[in-house]
């Protein structure tokens, strides 16, 4: 069995025991199903995204010394991206032209930095390589 | 052979080699290498640079 086929079918297996573990979570603590539905919603996720990744690629190579060299290289500018803006948000907040709480000054970091690294790694595969 | 059978045998994404035929993404030199060896060919058929220039030939300088 190819390396992409191995790999995807345990995202599979995986999926499907977090799934069966999020249902039966939910069936036998009736009163909070916090951590069923957690299980049950990371299950489906990686049921669907292994089916899709295999009818994708299938046998063919999933990942290569480009998509390695860009995937770091969005990284490396999301996170820079990120901090810039987390740099931002603490001005604003100590001048006093912007306060916001916690919670959403956090999310909104989330947020950027994972938009941003997704942004970078589709401009840098559209462009062909980093340089 | 297709981009894709050569993306196959070397070991990277079709995309990948669409983009070295572009001359849009530079490859490492085990990629190179692997290539050249699936198509066996050298690497210096392969891979040109843009800066490469020809070897001045020989001149004669008459004094008189």
């Amino acid at each position: 069995m190819t390396e992409t086929k191995q790999r995807n079918l345990f995202r599979i297996i995986a999926g499907t025991l977090m799934l069966i573990s999020g249902l039966v979570s939910i069936v036998l603590t009736s009163g909070e199903a916090i951590i069923g539905s957690i299980f049950l919603t990371a299950g489906l996720v990686f049921v669907i995204t292994g089916i899709i990744r295999h009818r994708k690629y299938g046998d063919k190579t999933e990942s290569d010394e480009r998509s390695k060299k860009i995937g770091a290289y969005g990284l490396s500018y999301g996170w820079l991206t990120g901090i810039f803006f987390m740099f931002g948000l603490f001005w604003l907040d100590y001048l006093g032209i912007l306060r916001m709480g916690t919670q959403l000054a956090l999310a909104l970091s989330i947020v950027v930095l994972a938009l941003s690294t997704l942004i970078y790694r589709m401009y840098l595969f559209r462009r062909g390589d980093v340089d | 052979m297709t981009q894709d059978d050569l993306a196959k045998k070397a070991g990277v994404r079709r995309e990948t080699i669409v983009f070295l035929e572009q001359g849009k993404y530079n490859p490492s030199l085990r990629l190179a290498h692997d290539i050249a060896k699936v198509l066996h060919a050298r690497i210096d058929d392969l891979f040109i640079f843009d800066d490469d220039v020809p070897e001045p030939e020989e001149r004669t300088i008459l004094v008189d």
